[in-house]
């Protein structure tokens, strides 16, 4: 009564790692045929790549001035892209620093938010009761704080607005999201069979959540941490406009943009090239995220 | 333990669903349910969907909570929600459930699911290596397929790693929670006899849950039948299906369609009218009086004892079992 | 290989095959299937997941989601027009008309926001020309025809106030609203505990016998096979292995995979002895063994090359029989009769 395998088994060793590979060349590959997507991909890859290598390609500094070649309009020939501002700084330069502080503050929004808000919701969701009560009372009230209203505070008792610390700020009232979804997963996932088996294995709460069902979530914490990151760059534009932000002379694009707001008549430059950055980041991300729930849940769906 | 003390005694098991503040009324999944398990017997518990069944396989190895009752194991009471104490217990006590499919971590390879129970017990990095591939041959498969995915082996070959999981710490008692229905037919004999030879090799006991009689009646020592969350007959196999008493138990042996087309239409068949009644608002009296042709004043009002009959030797919990089997109307 | 009966058959199928586009290639799920259904008659398609006998039927009612699914050959003949060639809105009217369709799964195949009297009186309304009091009339008569009590009262109630085999009761009341010529039944009982199983073959039964259609029973349960059933077509690995009467195919079986599956149900009653399972499982849709789909797990099969490297063609071996396995002839013997 041998109960063969029915996969073909020369050679399963090798047989194995194709097969894994090809469960995640099968979403790679939904991913890749998503076309906006994969635009998308490659127009953010673009955006970043420039952003973080703005000392190679531009000469001028991101305050260098020269105010004899104040407010120049965009050029080819004269060597400034995007024009200069009324102190002559390239404005060009201005715009790939800027993109790069609010890319920075984002990712690292992206990465504190997920992991305070996996946490808050994995545990809140697994062990429910009066610890859930708690997390998720806390979890509301966040997020009906008047967020902008709330970061101000905060920014202005803490003061100086490096980039690290406003992401860090934004952080403690963005994980919200993630918290919620993890805890939604969380949920439906303690009544799976394989969890429950886990336990009765003898594995410890965290050993549940962190080897069993953390893995099996990845896709919905992946998608959200993307929207997170897309929904940091608006906010910290935001605030930066409103002058809540990164503090001058670093430049970030909301920043940038309210600076330019007075000459919006005369000088369009200014508010145009950092509002288009801002606008190709949020939808590039968003359009990568689609694209990562259709490859993701696709295998889900597929899986059970 | 003594000789004479079984293995599992379950004493007056209640477990109610929802609302305790009472606005919708509770869920009385399991009523009032007392039996008992000798080492290396195999007891089936069996029912239609909605009875309770998995509930008490659940309430037994502590997955849910009891609403009331005692439950005792190995000589100790089931301390629910004590997690140090349940992990003790589940060495001795292990799981298989239903769905082959559900029951694997997808993200596991076989020898990282068969490995935690043992890893996480205490056993060193060697010697489990050794236990793992012992367990694979025990349950039929190959060690060597040990770092594949479940997705790589077929439904009963999976069900062969949930078993083999329940085995890793040795265990006196398995809970098998329809532990073939999810299978194809031409593999469910193989799992049946799979379980026999552990059994017989390993000494276990089982609590067999499962709606099919037809696979009950191969594999089980004694027969428990419930209905909406009580035990309404408990005996031998033989007792159970060469002279069901209770009505209900008569109803649902000959319900099983028999694979013989010559005896269609000779055989006799009760055909029982209607559902089963909400577990939320059971019948007064005999829950299975609103589907029963014998049912009576009385069976509105008392609820039937569960008790040994005149000329029989199981426990029956009907007032008319005492009568001589009648045919429905 | 039409077996020798007066008359045309109502459908005929011929030489079937369906495929579909997966990541792992194309793959054959029906596979050069052949069956005929008789006006009247029950026919039971038996097998296991992945023998194809779903997708069949799915073919025949035209239901095939393309893509990924194409029919990539033969003929569907129903009262000898073929299927395959029909238009869709004019198949559309033959489904739910002259053959119709009961499913596992009775709430995904009920609208959930409409009464299920209604529902009925629809169905008969959308194929026929009838008054709707007519109609609504004939729906109570048909509810109560499929044993729903109250069928009156039943006739307002919502899908969620039906339990799950009382769903399935007025499902088959639908099939049959239009009196179709053919019932095509996928798993009518799978999901139902066994008392209520039991009323819903009763239904089937008086459906049948009202209506006098003929009907394909597609089901994995040999009990039920033997208790409805009047000419079986077992199906394993996507073709069709063996097909002859019901009594035939329960005692004197001619292909080893029918024989096999025979003996190794449980059954009821029988003192507890060994069963005697198949070994290994069935083949799954993209590895397909080579020759005889059934060969690495048939005892019959050691030492002989052909089961390994010729597909079986199905022959009839002896009247009104047919089986295809390359040595059928020496699974003459009968089965030991169960003692009941």
């Amino acid at each position: 009564m041998t109960d063969q395998p029915v996969t073909a088994s020369a050679g399963h060793r090798e047989g194995l790692d194709v097969k894994v590979r090809s469960q995640f060349k099968l979403a790679l590959g939904r991913f890749l045929r998503h076309r906006v997507a994969m635009a998308s991909l490659v127009i953010l890859a673009i955006i970043v790549v420039v952003a973080f290598s703005a000392e190679v390609i531009t000469p001028y500094s991101f305050d260098g001035m020269n105010l004899r070649a104040a407010r120049l309009a965009p050029t080819w020939e004269g060597g400034h892209l995007f024009g200069t501002d009324k102190l002559g700084r390239d404005y060009f330069t201005r715009v790939l620093y800027g993109a790069r502080t609010s890319i920075f503050v984002a990712l690292v929004v992206a990465l504190l938010s997920t992991l305070i808000g996996t946490l808050i919701g994995a545990v809140a969701g697994y062990f429910g009761g009066w610890i859930d009560d708690i997390f998720m009372r806390f979890t509301d009230l966040v997020l009906i704080l008047p967020g902008l209203a709330l970061l101000m505070i905060l920014i202005a008792f803490i003061g100086e607005g490096s980039p690290l610390q406003i992401a860090v700020i934004l952080s403690s009232l963005m994980w919200t999201l993630i918290a919620r979804v993890v805890r939604a997963q969380v949920l439906s996932m303690r009544t799976r069979e394989f969890v429950e088996a886990a336990t009765l294995s003898g594995a410890s709460p965290w050993r549940v959540i962190w080897r069993h069902m953390l893995p099996n979530m990845m896709g919905p914490i992946i998608v959200n941490a993307t929207l997170t990151v897309s929904s940091a760059i608006l906010i910290e534009s935001a605030l930066s406009f409103i002058g809540f932000g990164v503090k001058p002379p670093t430049p970030a694009l909301g920043q940038l943009i309210s600076d330019g707001r007075g000459a919006m008549q005369t000088q369009w430059w200014l508010v145009t090239f950092p509002g288009l950055v801002i606008i190709a980041i949020c939808l590039t991300i968003n359009f990568i995220g689609d694209g990562l729930r259709d490859a993701l849940d696709a295998r889900q769906a597929q899986r059970s | 333990m003594s000789a004479i003390e079984p293995l599992l005694r379950i004493d007056n098991l209640v477990k109610h669903y929802g609302a305790p503040r009472g606005r919708k009324p509770a869920i009385r999944a399991v009523n009032d349910i007392s039996l008992t398990l000798r080492a290396g017997e195999t007891l089936g518990l069996v029912g239609e969907s909605g009875c309770g069944k998995s509930t008490t396989g659940r309430c037994i190895i502590g997955l849910e909570q009891p609403t009331g009752g005692r439950i005792v194991f190995n000589g100790r009471p089931v301390e629910h929600g004590k997690r140090a104490a349940l992990t003790a217990m589940w060495r001795d006590m292990q799981y298989v459930f239903q769905d082959p499919f559900a029951s694997l971590n997808p993200l596991m390879t076989v020898f990282a699911i068969l490995s935690e129970p043992l890893r996480l017990s205490g056993m060193k990095a060697a010697k489990t290596e050794a236990r793992v591939s012992e367990l694979m041959q025990l349950v039929g498969l190959a060690p060597e397929h040990g770092n594949r995915f479940p997705h790589e082996f077929s439904g009963g070959q999976r069900q062969r790693i949930g078993i083999a999981r329940a085995l890793a710490l040795n265990p006196k008692l398995l809970i098998l929670d329809e532990p073939v229905s999810a299978l194809d037919v031409s593999i469910q004999a193989q799992v049946i006899n799979l379980l026999e030879d552990l059994q017989d090799r390993l000494g276990l006991a089982y609590l067999f849950i499962a709606h099919d009689l037809s696979v009950v009646s191969h594999i089980c020592d004694r027969i428990a039948v419930m209905y909406l969350g009580r035990i309404v007959e408990i005996g031998t196999r033989e007792e159970i299906f060469a002279g069901p008493r209770h009505p209900y138990t008569q109803a649902l042996l000959s319900a099983v369609p028999i694979d013989d087309p010559d005896l269609r239409g000779k055989r006799k068949r009760i055909v029982l009218q209607g559902d089963p009644p909400s577990p939320a608002n059971p019948p007064s009296g005999c829950a299975f009086r609103t589907r029963c042709w014998k049912a009576t004043e009385i069976c509105s009002q008392a609820v039937p004892a569960l008790e040994p009959k005149p000329q029989a030797r199981q426990a029956v919990a009907c007032h008319h079992a005492g009568t001589l089997t009648a045919d429905p109307a | 290989m039409t077996p020798a009966k007066p008359g045309q058959p109502l459908l005929s199928v011929e030489g079937l095959i369906t495929e579909f586009r997966s990541s792992e290639g194309t793959v054959r799920a029906v596979d050069e299937v052949s069956y005929q259904v008789w006006p009247g008659e029950t026919l039971a398609v038996v097998g296991e997941s992945g023998s194809g006998k779903s997708v069949t039927a799915m073919s025949v009612l035209g239901l095939i989601p393309r893509p990924p699914g194409r029919i990539a050959g033969g003929r569907i003949l129903f009262e000898g027009r073929d299927l395959l060639t029909v238009p869709p809105a004019e198949m559309r009217a033959i489904r739910g008309k002259a053959i119709s369709m009961i499913f596992q799964d009775p709430m995904t195949s009920l609208n959930p926001v409409l009464s299920v009297g209604f529902q009925i009186a629809e169905a008969m309304l959308a194929h026929g020309d009838m008054r709707r009091s007519e109609a609504a009339g004939r729906a109570v008569e048909l509810l109560r025809t499929v044993g729903v009590p109250n069928a009156g009262e039943r006739y307002h109630q919502f899908p969620h106030q039906f339990s799950g085999g009382m769903r399935q009761r007025a499902l088959i009341a639908m099939a049959i609203a239009n009196r179709p010529k053919l019932v095509i039944a996928d798993e009518p009982t799978t999901a139902l505990d066994v008392t209520i199983q039991a009323q819903v073959f009763e239904a089937l039964r008086l459906a049948q016998a009202e209506t006098q259609a003929a009907m394909i029973l597609i089901t994995h349960d040999m009990g039920l096979v033997a208790e409805l059933a009047d000419r079986v077509v077992v199906m394993y690995g996507g073709r069709v292995v063996e097909t002859t009467d019901v009594r035939t195919l329960f005692h004197a079986p001619r292909h080893p995979y029918t024989k096999g599956l025979l003996a190794s149900l449980p059954r009821l009653h029988e003192r507890s002895e060994r069963l005697t399972p198949i070994p290994g499982a069935p083949p799954s849709l993209v590895n397909r063994p080579t020759g005889c789909a059934f060969h690495p797990r048939c005892a019959h099969s050691a030492g002989r090359p052909m089961c390994r490297s010729e597909v079986p063609a199905m022959r009839e071996v002896e009247p009104r029989h047919w089986s295809a396995c390359h040595y059928a002839e020496e699974l003459g013997q009968s089965r030991e009769r169960i003692e009941a």
